[in-house]
């Protein structure tokens, strides 16, 4: 290996990696990483040396252990580096070597750390594919029996398990056993996909091996245990487990399973399965079991499944469920509790089908005992989750067999056990004390929330085979504890009773057990308030649940009354105002008949309401959107004003007072309550709209008007129109407005566009003027301008009537165009994004209207066309960089070429556009635009091929036969030959505008422009 | 089994033995009570330290038939103000994307760790909504505002 005559040399290098090892470990340079790293780099060479060799074999039988770890581990630097230089022979002296080494150290009482790097080392040369080793484990045993190497050839008729073994000392089995445990996991880590053929073989032979070293190992250890000695040392039947699940997994993972059957490997895992019983390898066997049985593993028989069951009924397991019971939840409590879970899963229907044996038996009264450890469940008790996770899962797999007649027999103990599982459970969902709570972290609240949304969804599993049983066992407990103000337990009944609302609200199932709680005399004085108090918790508990039988409440009129109250009274505690309040506004809306007499006491709890802290914009809107819903359906319309006008009032007065605030300065709190009045007139306007279908104005429709007069407009409804109006006009005019009161006003407008008549249908006039009115660059623009695009929706069906009003919003955007292409510093996306927006959907029913201007307004001056303006810039946003503003140019070109091709005038105006639009279009796709880009390109280019072939194909040919000269802009590598540009033009019409072809022929040329890096499949 | 079923199944059990802090993700069970493995209502919680932290998400996540060779749609229910989120709700992420990042080897972990990390770091170079892209490129202040918003409209308990 290495070349005499230059020994002078390497001792030379061997001493310097002596200084350099010593300096590496040498506690005063660990401070300095720069000269570790010099050392490190220095070590690193002379490992991949020429007389790396001669180097390792030196330092290994230095004195100092870290002078002969560091030789191990440069044997394995080496090996890795220079493997394919050596001859079959010097490859075979190389291991002798090492092995020699191996059994020298062991035999001389060397510590696990160098022996394990050398067994690294051994494994390194077992895994290079033409290793001349083939039964590594076998022959470093006869080795190590023997006193030195034996070579392969000499010991392969030798018997392991009888010759072998027996022969060697206990210190040099650990140390076959490390190597065992090396190569298994080294041959794992590597993985077989990188293995030959002819490797599986010899992996094969070693499995076996390494097997047969456990068994004995464990043998010898159960053995000893048997006749009553003490275990001497835990490492070697640690190691052996390890070595266990580590060549099982080689097994696996080589597919070996025929060539070591199941049968072979019986023995070997009856050793694992009875270690349970000794305490220091108890843990260890237990998770490999545990992961056995997750896989299902052939290798497991049913006599091994039985021994399992034996030891988590003997007393060891019974010591293990009671340290358990206590709270004691260390890992080996923890893990047997998972090996007795596996266990069960394998058993799973089993247990609660077939009729029991007395083992099994108390396997399953352990799975409801183990719902009785103390304290909360994932916050202190860390069984309840697991196990609760189990009896879902039953249930989940129970379902399939309980709709299946010929499995009906065991049905009724399966329904008793998840029946009492659900009773388990529910001692362990009441909700902390509030002293009990303050101590919790943030972490503990929100694991003890998950447990019972796990709780709820075992509750949701359990109910198609229970049915409406279920929903009586909480009914009960609800009904009890409100009788004895045992709050606690009926804040869990009622969270239970909520979480099945999915299952029962819509079909009535439960609805006599939900009767029997709510018209009861205490449920009744409970929202009366009178007498009872209930605190903060179960009342939000109650009012979530409220929320939840919303179908319940609205078949059972007779309650509304008394839930109502109970809920606006819940409005004044922090915790409950959100849901409360969603929940009056839905109960009113879709009760809205039913509540009318109510009015005004609903109307008399908003008045006390919008004074306390909690009265939010977000809790005050949803209450009056519910009051606004009964107040629709007040036959008159002088009532519905008589009402309107009491509650616009205290509005109108906020808003002069956010006015008076501004006025002095205080900006925000003049905000925070000007969006409060809007947000609150919207959500006044959203309750007031009729019930049901709207049909919005019908042909029938005689009167040309656009805005006849109404007893709103006109009448006596006129002031509460007014009071909204003037409300607009303080929070809009001179008020420091932000994105949140335009969106407010904006909602406002809409309230009305789908209504006939109505305080909030404004003059046509009102809406045009405001969307005039919001400045350039504000950040709602979109809104507003979705607004505008609302309100032309509203008279689709008569454009004519409001034509004014849709110039003038047309109008409107082409200045905004014009201005910003003459200012580009106000260019913003969007604008740009949102006026095309607007177009975009005004074109179906008023294109007529744009394609009409095709002239600059007088008071433009200069400005080009309106109609030549606004294509010229949705061009421009075509081909620009921004994302959103391009897409929307997408959005609006597909929609103009879809356009009625009779339509004289959008047909010359889109013929003079065309050179340009297709220019734009083949530049982007041919590698300019972006990945996500081209799909919003294609769609035009889809729509120019499909609608304007003839009139596209001479600007798509110009186009493409351009790229890659200087003009087009082009400037990215690789320009398609003309022959593939000519093929996809070619393909591109053959697709006629077909999208998945089109798209694919697409990506592909963009692809090619850009270069083959950008391809993700490539 | 189909594959995707028994692929969803593994999903399952291996999310019930390891899941992240504090998301939730569960198949989605009909009102009869019956399972529905294709479909999963998952929580994401907005990571710590950032402008998310302290709300709770809800994503519902749909495998289709071609599932793990197609990617699962995910979609967030009610949509959410954010760059990345289309107005439906249904996130654009390159690991969502059958001709980008997906590979049959995703895991439902990692898609909603994934999902978390967009949450504070929006890819502008991928807007699917105008309102959260502009305001995030607009007006940073209003933008953090609204997500605070959005965090307090969706409490993590």
């Amino acid at each position: 290996m290495d070349t005499p005559g230059q020994a002078v040399d390497v001792q030379l290098l061997v001493n310097e990696a002596r200084t350099l090892v010593s300096q590496l470990y040498d506690p005063a340079n660990t401070g300095s990483p720069t000269k570790i790293k010099v050392i490190q780099e220095h070590l690193q060479n002379l490992q991949k040396g020429p007389h790396a060799w001669i180097i390792a074999n030196s330092l290994l039988t230095d004195e100092n252990t870290d002078l002969r770890f560091f030789g191990a581990l440069t044997f394995t630097v080496k090996v890795n580096h220079d493997w394919y230089n050596l001859s079959n022979d010097d490859a075979t002296e190389l291991i002798g070597r090492l092995v020699d080494h191996y059994v020298f150290l062991v035999n001389s009482g060397e510590g696990s750390l160098v022996i394990r790097k050398l067994a690294s080392s051994l494994a390194t040369i077992f895994l290079k594919a033409d290793a001349p080793w083939a039964r590594a484990v076998l022959s470093l045993g006869a080795s190590l029996a023997n006193g030195k190497n034996v070579r392969e050839q000499d010991c392969v008729s030798i018997d392991l398990r009888n010759a072998i073994l027996p022969a060697m000392s206990e210190r040099q089995v650990v140390a076959l056993l490390y190597f065992s445990n090396t190569l298994s996991e080294e041959i794992n880590r590597l993985g077989s996909e990188s293995r030959k053929p002819g490797d599986t073989h010899r992996i094969s032979e070693n499995v076996r091996d390494g097997l047969l070293l456990v068994e004995f190992v464990l043998a010898q250890i159960l053995q000893h245990n048997d006749s009553g000695g003490a275990v001497s040392s835990e490492v070697p039947g640690i190691e052996a487990i390890g070595s266990y699940q580590s060549w099982i997994s080689v097994r696996s993972s080589f597919q070996l399973h025929d060539a070591i059957s199941p049968t072979q490997l019986m023995p070997v895992t009856n050793c694992v399965i009875r270690s349970l019983n000794i305490p220091s390898l108890s843990t260890a066997a237990a998770q490999i079991l545990i992961e056995m049985m997750g896989w299902r593993d052939s290798m497991l028989s049913q006599d091994h499944i039985a021994a399992i069951l034996e030891y988590i009924i003997s007393d060891s397991g019974t010591a293990h469920i009671a340290s358990l019971l206590k709270g004691d939840f260390e890992d080996e409590s923890t893990t047997f509790l998972e090996l007795l879970l596996s266990f069960s899963t394998l058993k799973q229907t089993h247990l609660l089908i077939k009729p029991l044996d007395t083992k099994h038996e108390k396997v399953l009264a352990l799975l409801h005992t183990l719902f009785k450890a103390p304290g909360y469940a994932a916050v202190d008790d860390l069984a309840s989750p697991l196990v609760l996770e189990w009896w879902t899962e039953v249930a989940d797999e129970l379902q399939e067999d309980f709709f299946d007649p010929e499995e009906q027999k065991g049905s009724e103990s399966a329904k008793q056990n998840l029946a009492r599982a659900a009773l388990d459970c529910f001692e362990k969902l009441k909700y902390p004390t509030l002293e009990e709570l303050r101590d919790w972290s943030d972490d503990e609240r929100a694991e003890f929330a998950s447990f019972r949304r796990d709780v709820c969804d075992f509750l949701l599993a359990i109910y198609p085979i229970l049915g409406v049983d279920l929903v009586q066992v909480f009914q009960a407990q609800a009904r009890t504890s409100l009788t004895s103000q045992d709050w606690r337990t009926f804040e869990a009944a009622i969270f239970c009773v909520s979480q099945l609302s999915e299952a029962v609200d819509e079909n009535q199932h439960a609805d006599e057990c939900l009767n029997s709680i709510f018209f009861c005399d205490e449920f009744s004085r409970l929202c009366e308030g009178d007498g009872v108090m209930i605190p903060d918790k179960p009342r939000q508990t109650l009012v979530d649940m409220l929320g939840k039988y919303q179908s319940y409440f609205e078949r059972t009129h007779a309650l509304l009354p008394r839930v109502l109250t109970f809920l606006f009274a819940s409005l004044d505690v922090a915790s409950c105002a959100p849901t409360a309040s969603k929940s009056i506004a839905h109960l009113c809306k879709s009760c809205r008949d039913a509540l009318k007499f109510e009015l005004p006491a609903f109307i008399g709890q908003f008045e006390q309401f919008r004074f306390k802290p909690t009265a939010t914009a977000q809790t005050m809107e949803k209450v009056l959107e519910g009051i606004a819903a009964i107040m629709q359906t007040l036959p008159a319309d002088i009532e519905k004003a008589h009402f309107l006008e009491r509650i616009l009032e205290f509005f109108h007065e906020q808003a002069e007072l956010a006015r008076n605030e501004a006025a002095q300065g205080s900006i925000e709190p003049a905000r925070i309550r000007g969006h409060m009045v809007l947000r609150c007139l919207a959500s006044i306007g959203k309750g007031l709209r009729a019930d049901g279908e709207i049909v919005l104005d019908s042909v029938q429709e005689k009167n040309d008007v656009p805005y006849p007069p109404t007893f709103w407009n006109t009448g006596n409804g006129a002031v509460s129109q007014n009071l909204i109006m003037q409300c607009m006009r303080l929070l809009m005019t001179n008020f420091p407005f932000d994105t949140a009161i335009i969106d407010a006003t904006c909602d406002i407008l809409k309230a009305g566009f789908t209504e006939r008549t109505g305080p909030f249908v404004f003059p046509p006039s009102l809406t045009v003027d405001f969307v005039k009115s919001v400045p350039l660059g504000t950040a709602s623009t979109d809104m507003v301008m979705g607004t505008a695009s609302a309100f032309l929706a509203s008279h689709s069906s008569h454009p004519q009537k409001v034509s004014d009003e849709a110039v003038a919003l047309i109008l409107h955007v082409y200045n905004t165009f014009c201005w910003v292409q003459e200012k580009p510093e106000l260019y913003d996306p969007e604008i740009a994004n949102s006026g095309i927006d607007f177009l975009t959907r005004l074109l179906p029913k008023y294109y007529p209207y744009l394609f009409a201007l095709t002239y600059t307004p007088q008071e433009a001056g200069q400005r080009p066309p309106v109609i030549q303006a606004i294509f010229n810039f949705t061009l421009l946003s075509l081909q620009g960089p921004e994302p959103i503003p391009l897409r929307s140019a997408s959005q609006y070109w597909v929609s103009v070429l879809n356009l009625p091709t009779e339509a004289e005038a959008v047909q010359n105006a889109i013929r003079n556009c065309l050179p340009a639009l297709c220019r734009i279009l083949v530049t982007q796709v041919a590698g300019q635009c972006a990945r996500s880009d081209i799909e919003h390109l294609t769609d035009v280019l889809r729509r120019v091929v499909f609608k304007q072939q003839g009139h596209a194909r001479p600007h798509l040919t110009a186009t493409l036969a351009d790229l890659g000269n200087d003009h087009t802009g082009q400037s990215h590598a690789h320009v398609p030959s003309p022959e593939e540009r000519q093929r996809f033009l070619s393909s591109l019409f053959a697709a006629r505008g077909a999208r998945p072809q089109t798209l694919t022929l697409v990506r592909a040329f963009w692809v090619k422009c850009r270069g083959a890096g950008f391809d993700y499949l490539g | 089994m189909s594959l995707s079923i028994n692929r969803l199944t593994e999903e399952r059990r291996q999310w019930r033995r390891d899941h992240p802090f504090g998301f939730y993700a569960k198949p989605h069970r009909t009102p009869q009570g019956i399972l529905d493995l294709k479909k999963w209502e998952c929580g994401i919680p907005g990571k710590a330290s950032t402008l998310w932290e302290g709300g709770l998400f809800k994503l519902e996540v749909s495998f289709p038939d071609e599932y793990p060779t197609k990617p699962p749609k995910c979609k967030f229910v009610p949509a959410l103000f954010h760059p990345n989120v289309y107005p439906s709700g249904t996130v654009c992420l390159s690991i969502l994307n059958e001709d980008e990042a997906w590979t049959p080897a995703t895991t439902i972990k990692q898609l909603l760790l994934g999902i978390q990390d967009l949450l504070n770091d929006p890819n502008p170079e991928s807007p699917a909504q105008a309102e959260a892209y502009n305001l995030f490129r607009r007006d940073r202040p209003a933008y953090e505002r609204r997500v605070r918003q959005v965090v307090k409209d969706n409490p993590a308990l």
